[in-house]
């Protein structure tokens, strides 16, 4: 059966596409870049992945990064999601400065506001799917019994998985892995999802499955920035970036 | 999902999940916290046990606070005894040397215990086990470890020999237990208890040699005691009664609770030692665990998770492996600590009061096991906790910040150039985590050093034992009530096959005496010929005694502590019979450090000094066949000859009799060691199993890259084999030069235990051997299991392997 993204549970702040469109058009960018450096230092010398990076995304924008690899994409998703630490440079979410949080700091500021999907799923291979959604509300502070479950179940059954909530991941496809990661960023309703190559591991019609499903949360106000070396992905996205040599050196809006 | 899991929280689901998902790695931790907590409970609960229920059952049977031995009295002293200030009661007690006939129908010795007291109201009462309480007259009431040996019981006769060779038949009324027995008992132990009335029926006169004393007030107060004691020497002293030994004991004490408390303590030593091993171990299992987990950590900081909440979350598991280990533990080291105690209570002849938990070694079981997993895996748990998310869940593959400088191990591997390819991997292997080869390491090298230790203490112990043999290296001790012509006595003796040597000593009882000539001490003064072959000193000081000697003494070292400051040239003042003089310390010799007074002088003099002329109440004979077997034989056939000839004989006793004794005793000690380094090894070997486990499992994929590019199966194997042998020979040799110093403290510290002296270490290839063989085996043993694990799988299956 085909997935269908319109079951998906809505965002709290962005419940009709009017809001989301309000959103767009809201001056206040969601998330700023400043002047973004970020240095490896290693044995052979230091390699400066980030090259002063300014960018600035706004609530409900379906954001494409690509370029080729090693060309600094997933450094980026990193300084993004707070994943790592800039080495000179700013990285605004709202009026929250991420790049002075500390670790614990940015682990809470991230679990809230940040939903991150990676290219290995990277669910926890010993808790059931439903656990692995229910973990980042307990870890937040926003799980309640029932109601956590209720609305896990909700985020599952919109993914296509209800009937797999207490497999484990290992019992489950690729596919249905990312979408299980995908309903697990969603857990908390993050405003924000950062996507690093989250269909770099899936066979076509699965990955069409998964950019149907980011389209739609687009659609209902969440920023998503996906990071590809995909030039396919040019299609799908409201705004493209192309990263070359740790450069933002080509940005332009599609839609 | 279980219908009770889910009323946890989805982070302890987790950790439940991590708890039974993988349960080698659980099996792994809670042996080796189980294993030291099981140690601590057995030495622990033992250590409550033993000393409480020896002392009270000591306390209960009425111990004499005052042993005298003088020569023969009658109850006219017992009652002046009575009548001295502060003596609650006295007792005169006799023993009478005769032989009984085993249902085997052998001949062997029996001493029947006759006092005036009435059975039940008697200083050092015994525990009546079965049939009669009280001996009727020609009656004896055996004693348990006897009944136990022959197996004889309540209505069974005993058919005795008696000193002049004539038989009795006594019978059985029932069995008691001797509650008040020190080490003495332990090697002096086929005996019974007659009524004071049977004694002339067995052909002795009616006397008694020793005097026990209970004291009025401060029964448990050695001053008070002591107080006692100089009332009751002098009532003696006014009679005429010279002291030949004088003993005192609070009632609240055990005889063998000193020496038993050290042994214990030793275990004691060793049961930290093993929880600190284990302790090692486990940090060693949980820093891989928190490794293996540290893409967890990652997904867990990316969805929200803080690093306190991720601690929390390991400490959880660390503390649910340690509840495990309690289950395990405390059960068996409950059961092992009254199995010890069983043990030792058969040893030294005290009953238990029954099993029983004991609180305290539960309460330490439990701090223990809950304790040092916590303290072992904080480390590792706050570290793991801290990495980024980034390094978590990339693993460590984007870039890196630059490492520091190569170590020195690094670097003479990197020179490792002449080895075979395989094997310099497994070299590099070996040594890649250092502070997990470390943490191994330690727990085999302390393992395998206490273990060759022990083989060392044995052999230590045993030179001791052959120490003291040195003073008595008679094949055959023949004593005399009364001394016989020497020309005699030789003469008979070498009538006998076999006989190789007779000499004559001189022995004697003597008293010390201060400026006042007052008796301060008494002292056993031993008259072997000046050149006597069958003593060969140790002497510390001075010099042994020489033919040409008069009035001087080669003393004991219990003189250096009696009598602080003597040295070689200080005369003391001794009185020997009734004679009075200043005997010259010519030499001190090293003995077992016992506290007895014990002096030599050489024969002649010394019998001049006793009134013997050239006769002799002891002779020293020795023979071909060393062995106790040929000494008894000896024995028996003089002491037919002897008796046959109407000579009033004390004892005939083959040399070998004690010694061996003694070499059984420390034998049981050091099955206690023995226990002890098989735990120390088990954890040893667990933490070897451990690592070899860990190292594979990490290396899962470099084996999968391996076996892609042409690594054959048998090369995989051997690859890990070979890892795990090195792992084991370092520490064997680390061990064995470890071995050295621990041999030292042990022996040292167990010696003074039983002998009041430092032992003189001693070294067998035996151990070191054993533990060579125990450490190839475990090392091939633990290398196994993994080495075939990835040898099987395939390349897919490995290459995917997370």
């Amino acid at each position: 059966m085909m997935f269908e993204p319109t079951k998906l549970p809505l965002p709290v702040d962005a419940s009709t596409p009017v809001a989301a469109l309000t959103a767009l058009h809201n001056p206040k960018p969601l998330l700023s870049l400043r002047q973004v450096v970020k240095v490896y230092p290693t044995r052979s010398g230091d390699i400066t992945a980030l090259k002063g990076i300014d960018a600035e995304f706004y609530r409900g924008e379906f954001v494409g990064i690509v370029g080729k690899s090693g060309a600094g994409k997933s450094t980026l998703t990193h300084m993004i999601s707070g994943v790592d630490q800039v080495t000179s440079g700013e990285v605004w979410f709202e009026d929250t400065p991420v790049h002075t949080l500390s670790e614990d700091q940015k682990a809470l500021w991230r679990g809230r506001h940040v939903g991150v999907v990676y290219q290995t799923f990277q669910l926890m291979p010993s808790l059931s799917l439903l656990d692995n959604i229910l973990l980042p509300m307990e870890f937040c502070g926003t799980y309640q019994r029932g109601k956590s479950e209720e609305r896990a179940l909700e985020l599952l059954r919109a993914v296509e998985l209800e009937d797999h909530a207490f497999k484990k991941p290992s019992a489950i496809s690729g596919g249905q892995q990312q979408r299980a990661a995908i309903a697990r960023a969603l857990a908390n309703d993050p405003p924000l999802i950062v996507a690093d190559e989250p269909t770099g591991n899936l066979d076509t019609a699965t990955a069409e499955t998964i950019f149907s499903l980011f389209e739609t949360l687009a659609e209902r106000g969440t920023t998503i920035l996906i990071v590809s070396h995909d030039r396919s992905l040019e299609d799908r996205v409201s705004r493209l970036l192309t990263i070359t040599d740790g450069e933002l050196s080509e940005m332009r809006s599609l839609r | 999902m279980k219908p009770w899991q889910s009323y946890l929280r989805p982070s302890w689901r987790k950790v439940l999940s991590d708890l039974i998902g993988n349960r080698t790695r659980t099996l792994l931790v809670v042996a080796s916290i189980a294993v030291g907590v099981f140690a601590v409970g057995m030495i622990a609960g033992s250590y409550y046990i033993i000393p409480s229920d020896m002392n009270d059952s000591y306390s209960s049977a009425n111990p004499a606070n005052i042993q005298i031995q003088t020569r023969p009295f009658d109850e006219n002293l017992i009652r002046a005894v009575e009548r001295t200030r502060g003596v609650s009661s006295a007792d005169g007690e006799r023993t009478v040397s005769v032989r009984m006939k085993t249902p085997d129908g052998d001949w062997v010795s029996l001493s029947l215990i006759a006092r005036t007291q009435p059975f039940a109201e008697r200083i050092d009462l015994v525990k009546p086990l079965s049939g009669a309480v009280e001996p009727g007259k020609n009656e004896l009431i055996l004693e348990k470890r006897t009944a136990e040996k022959y197996s004889l019981g309540p209505g069974d006769v005993l058919e005795l020999k008696l000193e002049d060779d004539s038989i009795r038949r006594m019978k059985i009324a029932g069995t008691a237990q001797d509650l008040t027995s020190g080490i003495g008992g332990m090697f002096n132990n086929t005996k019974g208890y007659i009524s004071d009335e049977s004694i002339e029926w067995l052909h002795e006169p009616y006397y008694f040699s020793r005097l026990l004393v209970r004291v009025a007030e401060g029964d448990n107060d050695p001053a008070a005691i002591q107080a006692v004691a100089d009332n009751v020497k002098d009532t003696l002293a006014k009679d005429g009664y010279e002291i030949y030994q004088i003993q005192k004991n609070p009632t609240n004490v055990h005889p063998m609770e000193s020496i038993l408390q050290a042994i214990i303590q030793v275990l004691l030593y060793l049961g930290v030692l093993i929880v600190f091993l284990s302790g090692s171990l486990i940090s060693n299992t949980l820093t891989a665990l928190l490794n293996q987990h540290l893409p967890q950590i990652g997904v867990m900081k990316l969805v929200g998770a803080q690093r306190r909440q991720i601690i929390r979350l390991y400490l959880a598991l660390i503390l649910s492996f340690g509840l495990l280990s309690l289950v395990i533990a405390i059960p068996l080291g409950s059961w092992a600590a009254y199995a010890l105690s069983d043990f030792a209570a058969g040893l030294i002849n005290f009953p238990l009061r029954g099993f029983r938990i004991v609180p305290q070694a539960i309460l330490i079981q439990i701090a223990i096991g809950l304790f040092v997993p916590l303290l072992a895996g904080i480390w590792p748990v706050v570290r793991g906790a801290g990495v980024t998310v980034d390094s978590a869940i990339s693993g460590g593959s984007h870039m890196q910040e630059a490492p520091a400088q190569k170590s020195l191990v690094d670097q003479g591997l990197g020179r490792l150039r002449s080895l075979s390819r395989p094997l310099l991997i497994s070299v590099r292997n070996t040594f890649r985590r250092k502070g997990r080869l470390v943490l191994t390491l330690l727990t085999l090298t302390l393992g395998g050093a206490i273990f060759i230790s022990v083989f060392n203490v044995q052999v230590s112990l045993n030179h001791k034992i052959e120490q003291i043999t040195k003073y008595f290296s008679a094949d055959v001790n023949l004593d005399f009530n009364r001394p016989y012509p020497i020309h005699q006595v030789t003469a008979l003796v070498r009538g006998v096959d076999e006989v190789v040597s007779v000499e004559p000593w001189a022995i004697g009882q003597a008293n010390v005496l201060n400026e006042k000539d007052e008796v301060v001490d008494s002292l056993t003064l031993l008259g072997p010929p000046a050149n006597s072959p069958l003593v060969t000193p140790i002497i510390t000081e001075g010099r042994w005694i020489q033919a040409d000697d008069k009035n001087a003494l080669t003393v004991n070292e219990a003189f250096m502590r009696k009598v602080p400051g003597l040295k070689v040239g200080d005369t003391i003042r001794l009185k020997v019979g009734t004679r009075k003089a200043d005997w010259t310390v010519v030499g001190i010799f090293q003995f077992t450090g016992i506290n007895d007074l014990i002096a030599y002088s050489h024969y002649d003099h010394l019998a001049r000094t006793l009134n013997y002329t050239a006769s002799a109440a002891a002779y020293r004979i020795t023979t071909l066949d060393h062995s106790l077997e040929g000494q008894t034989r000896l024995a028996q056939q003089i002491d037919a000859r002897f008796r046959a000839r109407g000579y009033d004989i004390n004892s005939v006793e083959a040399g070998a009799t004690i010694t061996n004794s003694v070499t059984e005793y420390i034998g049981v000690l050091t099955a206690f060691l023995v226990v002890m380094a098989l735990l120390t090894a088990s954890v040893g070997s667990i933490g070897m199993a451990g690592t070899l486990s860990m190292n594979v499992m990490e290396r899962t994929r470099e084996i999968g890259v391996l076996r892609a590019i042409g690594a054959y199966d048998t090369m995989i194997l051997r690859l890990v084999l070979v890892e795990g042998l090195l792992i084991g020979l370092i520490s064997f040799v680390l061990g064995a030069l470890l071995s050295f110093p621990i041999t030292h403290v042990l022996a040292d510290v167990i010696s003074m235990a039983i002998f009041s002296a430092p032992a003189q270490t001693a070294f067998t290839l035996q151990g070191f051997v054993i533990w060579l063989g125990v450490v190839i085996l475990l090392s091939v043993g633990a290398s196994l299991i993994p080495a075939r694990n990835a040898s099987r799988m395939t390349i897919r299956e490995v290459l995917a392997y997370e």
